[in-house]
């Protein structure tokens, strides 16, 4: 694993071409009784250089991709330069907005926010989005203190 | 000239109704119920929805574990039974504890918002259930369309909180409804008539009877209480007042007959079965027989998972420490296994995993 010198982020990036993606996810089943239960492991292969942010937008979750650069200035990533993945769970994210699957939706996603303004090297962010396990005043309340 | 005999005149002339004055008098729904029925109807639905997640509230609170981790308990409660004690003054309001949640939220060096990293489950919670004891005189039941078109009961007075069979661990939710002094009871579906789109809901006893009182603004239970009959069969009675549910010559009734049961009962757990203005033209009496529970079921209920891993859902790095997977409840019979391929192993001992 090689890390970028002399990026901007506080938290040095891997180069991209030293490594494939930042996450994996694991999920183990258990079965008894004829019911099944699930545990997820999202490994992050290297820490996290992002951070995300959450606001209520309408009646939709938007999230925002953050950064401190090697100053310790906290940096907004835009968001035309910022893509969005689920890495577990069923919830959707569209132009940064969040949602639960309409249909038996998972009670929590995994979402990874990249920032593509450099693309050789891992700008990255990884939350739980707890929703609908939570409902939306609530999460952002408890995750914006 | 009052906005009843308004609105007599208005709908002779085929004119929509005045709109209403402020400062209502009387109420514009009134109804009559047995204290054993309603107590009934309250139990029997319970028995079969008080496991349902899909009709419940949930209770969040949050604990600092250190400068930069906290730790949000969310306890899930279900459909709940309420008990009248007239004699008493009391109301009694329980909810089954179903599922015990912990999410870690964290802010580790260079991020300056909390990120959620884990999730736990306990089944610490199983088989609990939460007991609040009103005063009846100073509960009331509230419903606001724009308030996510549920209905809560409101009290002022403090109330005391017991878990059947745990009394230490009510202290989380006396801080979380003490504060509030409202807890949901249900959600309804949209009412027909704008007139019910906020509604105030007071409790007058008399006897063995309650009558449920709907206004459509704040007030104060009515001193006076303004009996009325309807027919032998009937185990509900409601009277509508016709200068807000106007009544037209095919003398058909108010179109949310059946919804306004849902203001103090179980949703559709009585049935309307006759109508008639009386005294003509004040008032529509309506009779409900009570519903057979399961006829009356709606919608397909969720049910808490009865088994569970823990943790949900947890980061872990490279190179990290072991992760502990515990199964709830431990069943010797478990199968485990992946599902897809594993970056990480699987460990036989009870199931660690790294």
């Amino acid at each position: 694993m090689r890390f970028k010198q002399s990026g901007d982020t506080f938290i040095p990036a891997a180069s991209r071409d030293s490594l494939v993606t930042p996450t994996a996810t694991d999920v183990i089943k258990v079965s008894a009784g004829g019911e099944s239960a699930y545990a997820t492991f999202v490994i992050r292969w290297v820490q996290p250089t992002h951070f995300i942010r959450v606001a209520k937008q309408n009646s939709g979750l938007k999230l925002s991709l953050f950064y401190f650069n090697a100053d310790q200035q906290e940096k907004a990533v835009p968001d035309s330069l910022t893509s969005w993945e689920v890495v577990a769970g069923n919830g959707t994210v569209t132009s940064g907005v969040f949602k639960p699957a309409a249909q038996n939706p998972s009670p929590y996603s995994v979402v990874m926010g990249v920032d593509r303004s450099q693309e050789d090297e891992w700008r990255w962010g990884l939350t739980i989005i707890a929703l609908p396990m939570l409902d939306i005043d609530t999460l952002v309340d408890y995750y914006s203190r | 000239m009052s906005t009843q005999k308004i609105n007599t005149e208005y709908r002779q002339a085929g004119i929509p109704d005045a709109p209403e004055v402020a400062n209502e008098s009387e109420p514009c729904i009134l109804g009559w119920i047995l204290e054993t029925d309603l107590n009934h109807l309250w139990a029997e639905r319970y028995a079969r929805d008080g496991h349902d997640l899909s009709e419940g509230e949930s209770v969040v609170t949050e604990r600092e574990k250190n400068r930069t981790t906290w730790e949000l308990s969310l306890v899930n409660l279900g459909y709940p039974k309420l008990k009248f004690n007239i004699s008493g003054r009391k109301l009694y309001l329980c909810k089954n504890l179903l599922t015990d949640l912990r999410l870690e939220l964290s802010t580790p060096n260079g991020m300056a918002a909390r990120q959620a990293i884990r999730i736990e489950q306990s089944d610490g919670s199983v088989g609990k259930i939460l007991e609040v004891t009103l005063s009846l005189d100073s509960t009331h039941v509230e419903y606001h369309l724009s308030g996510g078109s549920e209905v809560k009961v409101h009290w002022s007075k403090p109330a005391t909180y017991v878990i059947q069979g745990d009394p230490l661990n009510a202290d989380r939710f006396e801080q979380h409804y003490e504060v509030l002094k409202r807890m949901k009871l249900a959600r309804l579906p949209k009412p027909v008539s704008d007139a019910l789109a906020n509604a105030w809901v007071y409790f007058l006893a008399d006897g063995d009877k309650l009558y449920p009182s709907v206004y459509r603004q704040p007030g104060t239970a009515a001193a006076r209480l303004d009996q009325f009959q309807t027919s032998a069969e009937a185990r509900v009675g409601m009277r509508f007042a016709t200068r807000v549910f106007p009544i037209d010559s095919s003398q058909q009734p108010p179109e949310d007959k059946d919804w306004v049961i849902g203001l103090f009962a179980p949703s559709r757990s009585a049935t309307w079965v006759a109508g008639s203005l009386f005294p003509p033209p004040d008032y529509y009496l309506g009779a409900y027989v009570l519903s057979d529970a399961m006829q009356a079921r709606t919608t397909s209920a969720i049910r808490a998972q009865a088994l569970r891993l823990s943790p949900l859902v947890s980061f872990c790095d490279r190179g990290g420490p072991l992760e502990k997977v515990e199964l709830m409840p431990a069943a010797a019979q478990a199968t485990w296994g992946a599902e897809g391929t594993l970056c990480g192993k699987l460990l036989p001992q009870g199931g660690s995993y790294y």
